[in-house]
């Protein structure tokens, strides 16, 4: 697999996480976990790692009032979880088009029953005997 | 096992826009059809076609990704499956419509031998045009 140059900051990301979180802690950062906002009395904004552990409780990671740490966490974060996201994007794909092509079906189905032909799961087929005129041909 | 492709972007782009631009048309002139019928066919087919071009699409991403084929094929797997089911429709399709455009001027074919070509259902015709079925039975 060809080797994708990671940024600087996603490898200061990468870093701030490894020290923080355990092989397992990480483990679960890619399937669940994301960076939350809170407004502080002072007028600034303080970020928060949150995930969920294995016993289903939030984990909360503080990362601090700098912008631009949390701004790469949250892309670390977003870089891990990628390829679970494109898993059920791609799940989600395969849904729609198999319920698409129900529909299709369920649609094509008193349009071809005119002309004596109905699906036979997904196959086109006609009943021996049929009356053949019912076909413009 | 890899894929040995180093894909031509603006190629690709180049072939997915023409590709776009004809399913257009054909999406919208299918419905202008004076049979129903072969109207409904062909703008199923298109939607068919759309749908399809999004399953290549993801297909081709994901082996982008991660050209490993042995790592990639769990993951691929369900698209390639739900892509050829798409693309089989399609031709079903599409020789259904072209069953009804073609006149049967020819003369009807000889009735079918049962040793050599048995129906799959005793009651019912196959529209599936294969050529080993091409007796009566496949015939519209």
């Amino acid at each position: 697999m060809k080797s994708v140059p990671v940024p600087e900051t996603n490898q200061i990301a990468a870093a701030w996480i490894d020290q923080r979180l355990s092989t397992e802690e990480q483990t679960l950062l890619t399937k669940t976990g994301f960076v939350s906002e809170e407004l502080l009395p002072s007028g600034n904004t303080s970020y928060k790692l949150r995930f969920r552990g294995r016993d289903r409780r939030q984990r909360v990671v503080y990362i601090g009032t700098n912008t631009h740490l949390a701004e790469a966490v949250r892309a670390e974060v977003k870089r891990l979880q990628s390829p679970l996201r494109q898993h059920r994007q791609r799940r989600a794909l395969v849904a729609q088009a198999r319920s698409a092509l129900r529909a299709m079906k369920e649609g094509l189905e008193p349009a071809l029953a005119s002309r004596g032909i109905h699906f036979h799961g997904y196959d086109l087929r006609r009943r021996r005997g049929e009356n053949r005129s019912a076909c413009p041909h | 096992m890899t894929k040995n492709r180093e894909p031509n972007e603006s190629e690709d782009d180049e072939l997915r826009r023409k590709r776009a631009q004809r399913l257009e048309d054909c999406l919208r002139n299918a419905l202008d059809h004076p049979d129903p019928l072969q109207a409904l066919l062909r703008a199923s087919s298109g939607d068919l076609a759309e749908t399809a071009g999004q399953l290549k699409e993801a297909i081709d991403q994901a082996l982008k990704d991660e050209p490993d084929l042995r790592s990639v094929f769990a993951e691929v797997s369900p698209l390639l499956e739900m892509y050829l089911k798409y693309q089989r429709q399609f031709d079903r399709f599409v020789q259904l419509d072209h069953r009804l455009s073609t006149p049967s001027s020819s003369p009807a074919p000889s009735p079918p031998s049962e040793a050599t070509s048995p129906p799959s259902s005793p009651t019912e015709l196959s529209l599936a045009g294969k050529s080993d079925e091409a007796s009566e039975e496949s015939q519209i």
